[in-house]
């Protein structure tokens, strides 16, 4: 089964109202990303346990983190390698285009790339809130294929990518524990952590 | 970054900001933070503050077509603007709770330190503290 057979099945799973207006919302540039930044802010100043807030606190710092370099992985990526949209390639008859036309690389999917960047540490380190991501960043995914911006392996690569970087956020953060400590006690002192 | 469109991304998430910081105050019982006296009038407000701008970008498409921010343009000023949220919070409850009474029996720093003192009082009582 190749790539665009596969793009072609999901795709051409749209085409129900209702269905279609769902994906339309939840995986345009803007709600996922934002719901996203707002569960760390949540998890920043709305954990009552003081050990498991420093805990988050120091999740939600490494997940700034992993936003932060997955957007230059991203950018070495697409300097280097460009790959044309589905619907730049498949005659129109044969996809149902449910989202304006982007520009630039279809390989990797930035928002499942930045999506997957967020979930990785957080579901590592907190499940609770991880469990949530992921079902947001799984939904992201899966729509941008289903309204025909994305192939599968587009978001399939941009989602691998972003675990990796979340994975080594992670070791970034562990490396650098004691800055995030004198961090947390400046803003302990400001009553804001 | 600051173009028309994204100013009204920046006025969206700076008001979904203060809601989730209003509503994390309420649910911490951190009366320093609250723009309310009573909890209940907290989370209304946080959930009608949150809501409505989540409503807002999920027909983003429908209600502003044309143009598009960058990822790394919405990074920034999201960040900018939760900043600011912080800031506005600090500000609007510490004038709001001016005249909150301060039995301490808590802490000083950290969220903590916000359930019987707002930002200004917790400063000050740490300057005055130290002279």
């Amino acid at each position: 089964m190749s790539d665009t057979s596969v793009f072609l099945w999901i795709n051409g799973l749209s085409g129900v109202r209702v269905i279609d207006e769902f994906f339309k919302g939840i995986a345009n540039d803007y709600f996922a990303l934002i719901t996203a930044c707002l569960i760390l802010v949540w998890m920043w100043f709305g954990t009552r346990d003081i050990s498991q807030r420093e805990k988050n606190q120091k999740t939600v710092f490494i997940a700034m983190i992993s936003i932060g370099i997955v957007g230059a992985f991203m950018g070495i990526i697409n300097h280097y390698y460009f790959r044309l949209r589905p619907f730049n390639v498949i005659p129109s008859g044969s996809i149902n285009l449910l989202f304006y036309r982007p520009t630039d690389s279809s390989f990797p999917s930035n928002i499942a790339a930045v999506m997957f960047a967020i979930v990785t540490p957080v579901i590592i380190r907190n499940r609770k809130y991880g469990y949530w991501l992921l079902a947001l960043a799984v939904l992201v995914s899966f729509g941008r294929v289903y309204m025909g911006v994305h192939y599968p392996l587009d978001v399939l690569g941009g989602a691998v990518l972003g675990i990796l970087n979340g994975i080594l956020c992670l070791g970034i953060g562990w490396a650098f524990n004691w800055l995030m400590n004198i961090l947390l006690k400046i803003f302990r002192f400001f009553n804001i952590a | 970054m600051f173009t028309l469109l994204g100013l009204k991304y920046a006025a969206m998430v700076f008001v979904a900001d203060v809601g989730v910081l209003q509503a994390a105050a309420a649910y911490n019982n951190l009366r320093g933070m609250l723009f309310f006296k009573r909890i209940l009038h907290a989370y209304i407000f946080a959930g009608m503050a949150v809501v409505a701008p989540l409503v807002i970008f999920f027909i983003w498409d429908y209600l502003f077509a044309i143009g598009e921010i960058q990822g790394s343009q919405q990074a920034g000023l999201f960040f900018f603007t939760a900043a600011a949220a912080i800031i506005f919070t600090m500000v609007v409850s510490s004038l709001v709770n001016i005249k909150l009474k301060s039995d301490r029996t808590t802490q000083l720093t950290g969220l903590d330190g916000l359930r019987e003192g707002t930002f200004f009082h917790n400063i000050r009582e740490r300057i005055t503290r130290k002279h």
